[in-house]
């Protein structure tokens, strides 16, 4: 164990990390920042930027790139010293020469890593006169993606999204020195499925969203922790709204499921919300056969009349994007009030069975020897579950695709095209075949098939070689299984023992909260086992088995109410004699349904959806419900009250718990499991109090610390509250840019970067300098005496380092002046 | 998609080539540079319908292709003459008046420098050093070197260039032998 660990020094705090841990993640886990543009800690590091120089003692080159430098036993390494606090200027300085002066009208600011380092670790000053490089603004290189290439800071992340992490045709840097810009291939567009991820990861403003461009401003935004309403994978997301308008959706970094990527499909659901067609009054069909607005009471009043006198008849199918809450109220308008046993989810016929437990995770790509997907492109339906195969190949995985699967070809290693349920069992007998045969050890690597020379094979005998060769199968069974005659294959795997770990089974279903829906009981076939608890308190509720959706579609009762779903799209559907539909946007449905009501989308409640894989999760109520739309269980509720119930539960925490109360399967559930905050994604560290944990420094070990003990810098990188504000009281410090700041350094005794003498000695009265470090915190002097030589003797006090602030007193000031005066006249013979 | 990466600009001679090169290393993708060589040999420069093609035996992605090709000037992105001359403007080559050389060709033929001659033969790029300092100053003629070249003499080159001359410009002989080239 401690042969692993590796004892280092930064600032002056002693610590142990594991062996190969990068400088940058070392100092991050004891709350010291380094700035970084290129490194991502998803990606292969590549030190481009040079914004991570640390000084390290008792090298030959003294300013090492943390974020490719791992750490060494007994590195001694400072972010603070003077040569460091130096080269980080100075490659900001770098880094600014061609970058415009945009930031008024630039999307990225206020959440730019440009903008916040250079306030906060720049010169404050350029010496850069010559003519910038120009390019023409705003180059649309994708259907969503516009480029700015003056903005480029040349990071290279977004090519490296493409090249590592999408796999995929994508950004490249094109031509070369100063003259590189990002580019495609000429004339074609950058269409990933993946492309919004590197608007995200984009430290500054040179590639931004066409549907985010000039919309709004980073801090007129709220930002709220949501759970992606596209797929049943559970992406979680960041919604941004500003003022009640959902302004656009980014990634939030969960390891377990998305990694910190997400899908085009779900980056830009968020434009349904406020698209022009959403459904925000209830309607009711009149004699001429036109839907007319009506009030809600009128609405709920003419569903009430219209229910039949024989339950049986009425069906209620729920669509998979509303949450567990709205799926509880519904069972218990549906088999509780109503009594009918027509409670069921859309997907319903997907399931496979409630017997089977599959134990898969999405993580389990990272660490799975075979990756074996099982009947339709999971990369079609789960976009975002791409990535994460991806990841798995990249680690070890072998891809072996049975059925058809086309998204996939190029990354499969065996690929075998047919009918899924006749190629499973065949393969399931030769897996359960006694095998004697010793598996040679020697296995050359071949070239993998995105590589050149590498391809995907049919050969059957070898694809079966792989799967028992595998220590760690996850097996990944698409959603549509019905149609691919696979429903015994949970059953099949169970007994091939992959359901245990390390291996492991996903089932990826369609929709968004199928899951969710099955672990609360809206299937036809009632489980008495798990829902005991629900029978005893909902006296006299209908047990039996009902119809399945399939049936409800063909118009099997005389009554439908659909929350959320299009039934009269399904195949040879059938409108019911009184069709209920409550949506958000039209659909084939809403064209015949006798009611229409208003619903909310997923934003606009606070609702639980459990992801395909089992992790439960909550989504933040962003937006108040646009227009006259209620949440599904709200409707339901309403219905309830008019049914004559009493004591329902009030707000979706209530119903939450009311769930947690009755239901085995998420037995004890209430909202205070979500009380743990999410991760912020890397790229917006400002928003970090979107939940990543400050770190405790008691934790740490120090051994006498060499300076004072400071108040860790919070994770949330760079607040600019402070630097370059004025707070009442204060005195404006002098702009100092029309003037030489080497004669302003010299007047504050302060040494100016430019000049090469020695730091002006430290006179008493000034904070000591202590061993190189400047202290990360100075208190900005109030006194009307001259403010004294700072620490470390850096340079003039616009946004210099750790935000201090230097008041120039009126003394001085005079005497800048009088020295400008003095300059004019020599002005043109001055420097050179 | 035009028609001529339909039947694909590529002569199969240059595809053998360039199968050839990939079996020469461990990995397939180290051949991509002088495989380009090729192809710019086929051609004269390397079409993007040819970084396409390329890509496609390399399984790379088109856009990787073209990020080598605009990176690595030596490559011609767009037609060029039957001779690319290119002039060192690097130190040695510059100090002993390389620019005058370049000038006074641009002048002969009536173009700027990156140009082409409206004949297709001549065109005049500058680069940097050829490794060819002792000569200076040197230019490029395809893949050969031209020394000492006489500034105020550029015609002759030209001439001699237009004339054919299959053993013109033989300067790897004078290359050979720096002290001969001393008398100036």
């Amino acid at each position: 164990m401690a042969d692993d660990l590796v004892n280092i020094t930064i600032d002056g705090h002693q610590m142990a990390v594991p062996k190969g841990t990068l400088l940058v993640e070392a100092a991050r886990q004891i709350g010291i920042e380094i700035p970084v543009y290129c490194y991502h800690p998803k990606m292969k590091p590549v030190g481009a930027c040079r914004v991570c120089l640390v000084e390290v003692e008792n090298q030959r080159r003294p300013m090492m790139p943390a974020c490719t430098t791992t750490v060494m036993p007994d590195m001694v390494v400072h972010t603070r010293s003077d040569n460091a606090v130096e080269a980080r200027g100075a490659v900001l300085e770098f880094l600014l020469i061609n970058h415009p002066l945009d930031c008024p009208v630039c999307d990225r600011a206020g959440e730019c890593d440009l903008q916040d380092f250079t306030q906060k670790y720049g010169n404050g000053n350029t010496r850069f006169i010559e003519q910038k490089r120009h390019f023409a603004k705003s180059k649309q290189v994708g259907k969503n993606v516009v480029l700015d290439r003056e903005r480029c800071i040349m990071c290279q992340r977004c090519v490296r999204f493409c090249e590592e992490i999408a796999m995929e045709e994508g950004l490249v840097i094109v031509d070369r020195g100063n003259r590189s810009e990002i580019g495609t291939f000429e004339g074609r567009s950058f269409d990933s499925k993946f492309s919004g991820n590197v608007i995200e990861l984009c430290p500054v403003g040179a590639l931004t969203a066409k549907t985010y461009r000039f919309e709004s401003r980073p801090w007129e935004q709220q930002h709220y922790a949501g759970i992606c309403n596209v797929s049943s994978l559970g992406v979680n997301i960041t919604v941004d709204v500003r003022y009640d308008e959902v302004v656009r959706l980014r990634g939030r970094m969960n390891d377990e499921i998305d990694d910190g990527w997400l899908s085009d499909k779900c980056r830009y659901s968020h434009l349904a919300i406020h698209s022009d067609d959403r459904i925000l009054s209830p309607m009711v069909r009149n004699d001429q056969g036109q839907l007319t607005k009506v009030s809600w009471a009128a609405a709920l009043e003419r569903i009430v009349q219209a229910f039949p006198e024989n339950a049986s008849q009425i069906g209620l199918a729920v669509g998979t994007r509303l949450s567990v809450e709205d799926g509880h109220m519904l069972l218990r308008l549906g088999r509780g009030l109503l009594k009918t046993p027509n409670v069921v989810h859309e997907h319903e016929a997907e399931s496979l069975g409630t017997n089977t437990t599959l134990t898969g995770r999405v993580k389990g790509c990272d660490a799975a020897d075979v990756i074996l997907c099982l009947g339709s492109d999971p990369a079609k339906s789960h976009h975002d579950f791409e990535l994460r195969i991806k990841k798995g190949l990249r680690n070890k995985a072998r891809l072996i695709c049975i059925g058809e699967q086309p998204a996939l070809v190029g990354y499969a290693d065996y690929q075998v095209i047919g009918v899924a349920s006749e190629l499973w069992s065949k393969l399931k007998k030769e897996l359960k075949k006694e095998t004697t045969e010793e598996e040679s050890g020697l296995r050359f690597p071949k070239p993998r098939p995105w590589e050149a020379g590498g391809e995907t094979s049919q050969d059957w005998d070898a694809l079966v070689k792989e799967i028992r060769g595998a220590e760690n199968v996850l097996v990944v069974v698409s959603g549509d299984i019905a149609g691919q005659g696979l429903q015994d294959v949970a059953r099949d795997v169970e007994d091939l023992g992959w359901n245990t770990a390390p291996h492991g089974v996903i089932h990826l279903r369609s929709g968004v909260n199928p899951v969710g829906h099955e672990s609360i009981g809206l299937i036809p076939e009632w489980d008495e086992d798990g829902n005991q608890a629900l029978a005893k308190a909902w006296e006299g509720m209908n047990t039996d088995s009902g119809l399945s959706y399939a049936e409800m579609c063909r118009g099997k009762t005389e009554m439908l109410l659909a929350f959320g779903c299009n039934p009269l799209a399904q195949p040879e559907s059938k409108k019911p004699k009184f069709l209920v539909q409550a949506a958000t946007h039209p659909d084939e449905t809403t064209e015949k349904a006798d009611v229409v009501l208003p619903l909310s989308m997923w934003v606009e409640y606070n609702g639980v959806y459990i992801s395909t894989d089992g992790t439960v999760q909550f989504n933040r109520q962003a937006i108040l419900p646009l227009g006259e739309a209620q949440p599904a269980w709200s409707i339901a509720r309403e219905l309830c009250l008019r049914l004559g119930a009493s004591d329902l539960p009030e707000n979706p925490r209530a119903v939450y718990s009311e769930v947690g109360s009755l239901h085995a399967a998420l037995a004890g559930a209430t909202y205070k499991d979500f009380q743990t905050p999410g991760q912020y994604h890397w790229s917006y560290p400002q928003q970090a109090d979107l939940g990543m944990p400050r770190p405790d420094l008691s934790a740490i070990p120090v051994k006498e610390p060499d300076m004072p003990m400071w108040m860790p810098a919070p994770l949330t990188g760079s607040t600019v509250e402070g630097a370059g504000r004025l707070h009442r009281g204060q005195t404006p410090p002098p702009v100092p840019g029309q003037r030489d700041p080497r004669e302003i350094a010299k007047l504050l005794g302060l040494n100016h970067p430019m000049d090469r003498t020695a730091p002006p000695a430290l006179t008493a009265g000034g904070a000591e300098k202590k061993d190189g470090y400047i202290p990360l915190r100075v208190v900005p002097s109030t006194s009307a005496e001259p403010a004294g030589p700072t620490p470390a003797g850096r340079h003039h006090e616009i946004g210099v380092g750790p935000r201090r602030r230097v008041a120039v007193p009126v003394a001085q000031t005079a005497l800048l002046e009088a020295s400008d005066a003095a300059d004019n006249t020599t002005e043109d013979g001055g420097e050179e | 998609m035009s028609d001529a990466t339909a039947k694909g600009l590529l002569t199969e001679e240059t595809k053998t080539r360039i199968r050839e090169l990939m079996a020469k290393y461990p990995k397939a993708r180290s051949a991509i540079l002088p495989a380009l060589h090729v192809v710019q040999e086929q051609l004269g420069w390397v079409p993007e319908e040819a970084q396409d093609e390329v890509a496609q035996m390399f399984e790379m992605t088109p856009a990787e292709v073209r990020s080598l090709v605009t990176f690595y000037y030596m490559y011609h992105r767009k037609p060029v003459g039957k001779y690319v001359l290119k002039v060192c403007r690097s130190i040695s080559c510059w100090l002993r008046r390389s620019e005058d050389v370049e000038h006074n060709l641009c002048e002969h033929l009536g173009i700027e420098c990156g140009e082409t001659t409206e004949d297709g033969m001549f065109t005049v790029v500058h680069g940097e050093c050829i490794a060819a300092c002792v000569n200076a100053p040197a230019i490029q003629v395809n893949d050969r070197f031209l020394l000492d070249v006489d500034p105020d003499n550029v015609s002759e080159i030209i001439d001699r260039l237009k004339a054919g001359d299959p053993r013109y410009p033989a300067a790897v002989e004078s290359w050979k032998r720096p002290e001969e080239s001393k008398g100036e």
